[in-house]
């Protein structure tokens, strides 16, 4: 054993170092003299022997990946210690921003999850693991598409045209979680021609390597981002060897099946003949003639939707030896969707390497790669797709005719099983996140890293139309688009920090730092027409070729931070820290921002008066402010603009895509006025909080209010048109959240044999516009179903209000005559028809009228969970819960009125009719001549829902069956997911966001949404 | 890759936590797109901005559609038919336009983008060199032709928006002078008198370094000339107008056409064809598709507007009727736009007919000799097939010239409208003009709201 520094001994005292969690000897281990820099290693047997001065006290054990340990000597001379892994201290050492804590010390908010609690969930990407986990993190996945897009706020969101997801940060590098598809023919800027529906670059990545996901909340925790921390950041840490551990092989198989949680009820032949010939009669017009009629009865979701099946093979290996150590890991995931034609593959790897070259340095390096493929079908906001179509197919008519053909159904664009089977659309993604680190110990405690990363996403897209569907009809025989987005960030990171114990009572902490991050993007789409057959689809075979068109961008970050935490006596913590960003995306007046947060903490339970108690474990109190930024300023455009919105532009297409030729000859011309003030917005977050535990830390939790508010949010002001453009990206606006997380984890029984523990979040949350371009309304995308107005809420829905139904002609004739121009509605207006509010009291039902009806953002959610533990059985189960939202419940439009030849949900059944006055549904009418199909508060429906997340049982197999076998442990379990949901929404699935996470404006939409799944899986755990 | 490590670079590196004031070595330049100091750099830039500021001819709002026919319709000679879609049609027909409109607010728009587009290339091929790529003196041929475009939008919106009948008015329209940006758009109205001023500077520019003329399509010298005449015929500088038209006549360059339906067969290529905008196949005109009738046997086009019988009666007999108006049976159609397939029915914007028109009419304004003005006009008279006529008098040649130049140019760009408003009888060819407020249209809401310093025209 080499000795760190040659002692002058004059006492030895030897010992052996065990593993405390496998009682094997621990070598490499140093043992340091308190104080000194004498100190030795343990051998491989565990063993040490040093040498030390009478006046030495205490023995320093300490070990990477374990908790140091402090031991008296008392005059020993023999002291044998047990070392403590710290991941079973997870509660103890935190991962912050840069670095890691400990608990006690920390002055921001932040929700830890375990890793080993996300361990066997079957959903796809590590944002979804977290629904319904962490307070003040509201995850809402789009739709049911496996791997598809997932929004998150980190209490609320903080802007109206830019990204509102937070930054992620996996292993220390901030990765890319952009949506990567790419724009399609059909569909613009939403993804890849699939209406609202969105990509997860997250879902590249295998969650079973997680050992913990902190997310970092107030401006204290997050401000160390800078410009990049308005939305909260994610910090994913990945699992890593112990040095001198023996190799430990583990695998996890599970195979499952999936099914919709729900699905539309839709009329049968008969009801279905008889409504739509009420509707006809009810309109003045000729019922269809019963031979018009098919004999068949056809259940079109049956036809279109499965059972489908899940399936997960996970190994991972991890060890070390005294100098290095390591994580290892093979995933193959396989899910199917329940719609048919849809599903999720990845592949993925990890290596996760550190290595001490000797005492002072040691490096490492993190590296995962993954190939997924993503099958997707046209739903969502997307009048094509299979589901969509399956609801509006009339079921009178069977799916095939009698030569073998799919039946042609009137109305809808295809018969939803060819539009299924005809469309094809993958998309696959090579996803490379690779960094290597090295640290030197300059001086003692003093601590220099430099880490260079890549993160490297190249997604390809293959989408095919057969001849047997409408988009491959549009525009010639078959089509087909195929592209690449190709997505590259280099970081480079160096830091510089420094723990200096001045004394007994004050500790001082410092790093500072520098990075510098380069991403560019480049894409490429070509799409072509006219294959000789559905089958030969390649473009070389294509007789026409359609658009080609590929674009690039690129943006560069370099920053500085630093952060001081100060620590008086374990009772007064005190942190400030400040980053400056200069990005390219600002304009060259606003080159560069500074955001800096203070935050401090006062330790009661340190306290004289408290630290006796017998009750309080903890009690500590923490105040913080803080300046952060959003820096994913711009229209995002597919993910590939948004970078120059500052500059003055020249182009060579206007807006619409229409080339500035001349007499033959492209041109260019001005296309963005310049804002060289461009910047940042900015969020101003305070934060109070406190946290507790009680009874032998039996009752632990938090409370934290938070105030958020947004300025210089980026808007399009309109400029006068004498300059030749018509509007400027402009900082203005301004946006307020406000309320409170609440966390809370009880230990409700803690035997040796029996624990019960319950543990519990909630959030409220209140969002406000404080300031518009003007203070004028901004009508948000999608069908002017949502509003963007001063003094209301994002995500605000706006329409007419429905005051009843009109019973009785004579009510419509009163209100005629009363109207100036004759007519209060509609001339078609009659009883049974919705009867509207007239709000501006001018007689007459015109926009003028139109409210707010509610909003998509709740006010309060969380969510519930428990743990029951009897030896080797384990129960988990996780409720989680969203109240007060309202959905705008926009695929009941199309289903509910039978105006056409769509097909109608049963609900169409409680119709008003002479006989059935008492109903809130009007009556049946075709071509809908009272416009009851027009936004009004009928579609906009309570969207609370409380949901029985996961259910895990698992049972951890007795060792003696692995008595003589090479196995070391095994447990088995059963997981199901969404088993149960209560809510009063009348649609499909409250969990519902038609136009994905990108569009803040527009949540809680849902027309014709992919509903969400059940699932239920059984797997197995083994480990040697 | 635009990247340099530069010294603030090196200290964020090294850990020193330091203010860097700039990026300067860190600046990416987006690829599908070009920074507008980027954009013109050299004679391939110059020669792309000035084909962009061309292309904003044929837009909606302007050339490629409305310019032509607001005029026509506020003077009652084209109406509203059954095929109407746009309220603008409306509002013209009644002379009650409205500054929300939207069609007025992409007139508004497209005009001034005309402007500011040419006011970039005007500027910033200003500061190149002729060593930057350009042969002979095309950099100055460059600038000519954006300054006939600058003239020319900025006449066109003065003759739209603002008071051009009255010299003294205060009431002009803005100049977009220099490249517009968000700093500078705060711009009031100048005067009727600094908008001909500025315009006649620019066109003097036009003539001294535009080259010759070689196509239509594109500005030329001539060009510069015949549009010189125009404007001083508005301003009131008769003796300048007669004297520039004359010269356009005497060039040479241009000839009338044998027959007056020939214009709109050979089109770009007539030889009376002094500027028009470009058309065809691929950069369609919208005048076509929106002047035919659904049974049309040209082709099924939208009718949103047809001729009056205000006009149908005054063309009736008149050897040009055949070639100007067409009988469906959905009602009478524009005929001057007749190629519905191929879309490629050009903006006549100077024709040498005109010119003849001008400097009849500046001749006899200015107190010239009435034959020699007789003698312009009977030009264009025999070439239509008519008699020559003699008039007596400067009122009986004015009202011989201002029924001749409907009869010859109407809904080809407005003419029959501000001729109403110049020969003072608005009202009596259009009752519903009641007001002088009415002869200036509205500027558009779009301009006003954001504009403090813009005056709305009295009356809206």
């Amino acid at each position: 054993m080499i000795a760190l520094s040659p002692a002058i001994a004059q006492q030895a005292i030897s010992g052996t170092v065990l593993d405390g969690q496998t009682g094997d000897p621990l070598p490499g281990v140093t043992v340091l003299v308190k104080g000194t820099t004498y100190g030795v290693y343990s051998d491989d047997a565990g063993k040490y022997t040093i040498q030390v001065s009478p006046s030495a006290t205490t023995l320093v054990f300490s070990f990477i990946g374990m908790a140091d340990q402090e031991v008296l000597i008392e005059g020993r001379t023999q002291i044998d210690v047990s070392m403590v892994s710290e991941e079973t201290n997870l509660q103890e050492v935190v991962i912050v921003a840069y670095g890691t804590s400990r608990r006690e010390d920390l002055t921001g908010s932040l929700t830890s999850v375990s890793g080993d609690a996300v361990q066997e969930v079957p959903v796809a990407g590590i944002d979804q693991v977290l629904q319904g986990r962490a307070a003040g993190v509201h995850v809402t996945s789009a739709n049911g598409q496996p791997g598809g897009g997932v929004s998150v706020r980190v209490r609320g969101p903080s802007s109206i045209n830019s990204s509102n997801q937070p930054l992620y940060v996996i292993d220390g590098v901030p990765v890319e979680a952009q949506d990567l598809q790419i724009p399609g023919q059909f569909g613009t800027a939403t993804g890849g021609g699939l209406g609202g529906q969105t990509g997860n670059s997250l879902s590249t990545i295998n969650f079973s390597d997680v050992e913990s996901i902190e997310v970092l909340k107030d401006a204290s925790a997050t401000a160390l981002y800078g410009s990049r921390a308005a939305n909260g950041v994610v910090l994913v840490t990945t699992k890593r060897g112990r040095f001198g551990q023996r190799p430990q092989f583990d695998f996890n198989f599970s195979v499952g099946q999936r099914e919709p949680i729900n699905l539309p009820d839709m009329l049968n032949a008969q009801q279905y003949q008889e409504i739509l010939n009420e509707s006809r009669t009810n309109a003045g017009l000729d019922p269809f003639d019963p031979g018009s009629f098919g004999d068949e009865d056809t259940d079109w979701l049956d036809a279109v939707f499965r059972d489908a099946t899940v399936q997960r093979w996970n190994f991972s290996l991890r060890g070390g030896s005294q100098a290095s150590r390591y994580f290892a890991s093979f995933a193959i995931d396989d899910q199917e969707g329940t719609l048919d034609g849809t599903g999720f593959q990845r592949l993925s790897g990890r290596l996760n390497l550190d290595s001490r070259i000797s005492d002072k340095l040691s490096f490492g390096t993190s590296a995962t790669v993954s190939l997924t493929t993503e099958n997707v079908q046209a739903n969502d906001n997307f009048i094509i797709g299979p589901y969509v179509v399956a609801m509006r197919s009339r079921p009178d008519l069977p799916i095939r005719q009698e030569d073998g053909s799919f039946t042609p159904i009137p109305g809808v664009a295809d018969n939803p099983v060819a539009a299924g089977e005809g469309y094809q659309n993958d998309f696959e993604t090579l996803r490379i996140l690779a960094s290597v680190y090295g640290e030197l110990e300059i001086i003692k405690d003093l601590r220099l890293r430099s880490s260079v990363a890549l993160d490297l996403a190249s997604l390809n897209q293959d989408q095919v139309w057969s001849t047997a569907t409408l988009g491959g009809r549009l525009n010639g025989s078959g089509y087909a688009q195929r592209g690449t987005n190709e997505f590259r960030s280099i970081i480079w990171e160096n830091t510089l920090s420094y723990d200096w114990e001045i004394d007994e009572q004050n500790r001082l902490s410092a790093l500072v730092g520098g990075s510098f991050q380069r991403d560019t993007r480049d894409n490429f789409v070509a799409s072509a027409t006219d294959f000789p057959n559905d089958i030969l689809t390649t473009f070389a075979s294509a007789a026409t070729p359609l658009l080609v068109g590929g674009v690039g961008t690129e943006r560069a970050l370099i920053s500085s931070f630093a952060r001081v935490n100060y620590n008086f006596d374990d009772r007064f913590i005190v942190t400030g820290t400040i980053r400056a960003d200069g990005s390219s995306r600002f304009g060259e007046n606003n080159r560069w921002g500074f955001f800096p947060s203070a935050a401090v903490a006062w330790r009661l339970d340190n306290e004289s008066f408290l630290e006796n108690s017998p009750v309080l474990n903890e009690l500590k109190l923490r105040a913080s402010w803080g300046i952060i930024g959003n820096d994913r300023i711009g229209r995002n455009n597919g993910g590939l603009g948004g970078n120059f919105a500052s500059l003055g532009l020249y182009g060579s297409t206007d807006a619409n895509g229409v080339a500035f030729s001349y007499a033959g000859a492209g041109g260019i011309a001005p296309t963005q006025i310049a804002n060289p003030d461009l910047k940042w917005e900015t969020t101003t977050q305070y934060d109070l909080g406190v946290d507790f535990a009680f009874w032998n830390s039996r009752v632990s939790g938090s409370i934290d209010f938070y105030l958020k508010d947004t300025d210089d949010i980026l808007l399009l002001a309109p400029v006068p048109r004498n300059s030749g453009f018509n509007s400027v990206n402009r900082n203005i606006g301004e946006m307020r959240n406000q309320g409170f997380d609440v966390a809370l984890a009880v230990d409700v029984i803690r035997n040796e044999d029996f624990t019960w523990n319950i543990g519990g979040n909630l959030n409220y949350n209140d969002n406000e516009i404080k300031r518009l371009v003007n203070g004028e309304d901004i009508a948000a995308s999608g069908f002017n179903q949502s509003i963007i107005r001063e003094g209301e809420s994002l995500g605000s829905f706006f329409g007419l209000q429905v005051e009843g139904i009109f019973q009785t002609q004579e009510e419509i004739n009163t209100l005629n005559a009363a109207a100036p121009g004759g007519v209060f509605q509609t001339a078609g207006t009659a009883p049974g028809d919705f009867r509207y509010a007239d709000i501006n009291g001018d007689g007459v039902i015109t926009n003028d009228d139109r409210i707010i009806l509610g909003s998509a953002l709740f006010d309060f959610m969380g969510g519930v969970n428990t743990t029951l533990q009897y030896k080797g059985l384990t129960l988990f189960a996780l409720l989680q819960f969203v109240q007060g939202n309202e959905i705008y419940n926009f695929t009941k439009r199309g289903h509910v009125f039978q105006h056409n030849l769509f097909n109608s949900f049963t609900d169409i059944l409680d119709r008003w009719t002479p006989t059935n006055t008492d109903t809130d549904h009007p009556r049946v009418a075709w071509g809908d001549p009272n416009q009851n199909r027009q936004n009004s508060s009928f579609f906009v429906e309570d969207g609370s829902f409380a949901r029985l997340r996961q259910v895990k049982l698992s049972y951890d197999l007795p060792s003696l069956l692995f008595d003589n076998t090479f196995l070391q442990r095994g447990s088995i379990y059963l997981v199901g997911t969404n088993l149960f949901t209560l809510t009063d929404y009348s649609g499909i699935d409250p969990e519902v966001n038609t136009f994905g996470g990108n569009v803040s404006s527009a949540q809680g939409v849902d027309n014709g949404t992919y509903p969400g799944n059940k699932t239920y899986a059984l797997g197995v755990n083994l480990g040697f | 890759m635009r990247y340099s490590i530069n010294f603030c670079l090196i200290l964020v590196l090294l850990l020193a936590f330091s203010a860097c004031e700039t990026l300067d070595g860190l600046e990416p330049q987006p690829q599908q797109s070009l920074s507008a100091g980027e954009a013109i750099r050299d004679a391939n830039g110059a020669e792309s901005a000035l084909t962009g500021t061309y292309s904003f001819l044929n837009q909606d709002g302007y050339f490629s559609r409305m310019f032509p026919v607001y005029g026509s319709i506020l003077s009652g000679y084209l109406g509203s038919t059954t095929g109407t879609t746009r309220d603008i049609t409306f509002q013209s027909e009644s002379n009650s336009v409205r500054p929300s409109d939207n069609t007025l607010a992409n007139t508004w728009d497209d005009i001034y983008e005309v402007a500011n587009a040419a006011s970039n290339v005007i500027e910033r091929v200003g500061t190149l060199s002729d060593e930057d790529g350009f042969t002979g003196t095309r950099k100055n041929e460059i600038i000519a032709e954006a300054k006939f475009l600058r003239a020319m939008a900025h006449f066109d919106a003065l003759r739209l928006f603002g008071r051009f009948w009255d010299n003294s008015s205060p009431l002009g329209v803005p100049l977009r002078l220099e490249p517009g940006d968000a700093n500078n758009a705060q711009l009031a109205r100048s005067t009727v008198a600094e908008v001909y001023a500025s315009i006649q500077v620019d066109l003097d520019g036009v003539v001294a370094d535009a080259s010759g003329f070689t196509v239509s399509y594109f500005a030329s010298q001539e060009a510069g000339l015949a549009m010189k005449a125009r404007v001083a015929l508005y301003a009131q500088e008769f003796a300048l107008a007669a004297q520039l038209a004359d010269q356009v006549i005497q060039s040479g360059v241009f000839s009338l056409e044998a027959a007056y339906a020939d214009v709109f067969v050979n089109r770009l290529n007539s030889s009376e064809v002094i500027f028009a905008m470009f058309a065809s196949q691929t950069e369609g005109s919208g005048h076509t598709f929106f002047h035919l009738t659904p049974s049309s046997e040209l082709g099924a086009g939208r009718y949103d507007y047809g001729p009056t019988s205000q006009y149908t009666d005054l063309i009736a007999g008149d050897p040009r009727e055949s070639a100007s108006v067409g009988v469906t049976p959905d009602g009478p159609e524009v005929r001057k736009y007749p190629n519905l397939t191929a879309g490629d029915d050009p903006t006549y914007v100077l024709r040498l007919a005109e010119m003849y028109f001008i400097k009849a009419e500046a001749l006899a304004r200015s107190g010239g000799d009435l034959t020699e003005a007789a003698d312009a006009l009977n030009v264009v008279r025999n070439r239509a097939g008519l008699e020559a006529v003699s008039p007596s008098s400067v009122e009986e040649l004015l009202a011989f010239l201002q029924e001749e130049r409907v009869k010859e140019l109407a809904f080809e760009g407005s003419h029959e409208w501000f001729d109403a408003i110049r020969y003072g009888n608005v009202s009596s060819i259009k009752p519903t003009v009641t007001n002088e407020n009415q002869w200036a249209l509205p500027i558009p809401d779009i301009e006003v709201d954001p504009n403090d310093q813009l005056e709305q025209n009295p009356g809206y």
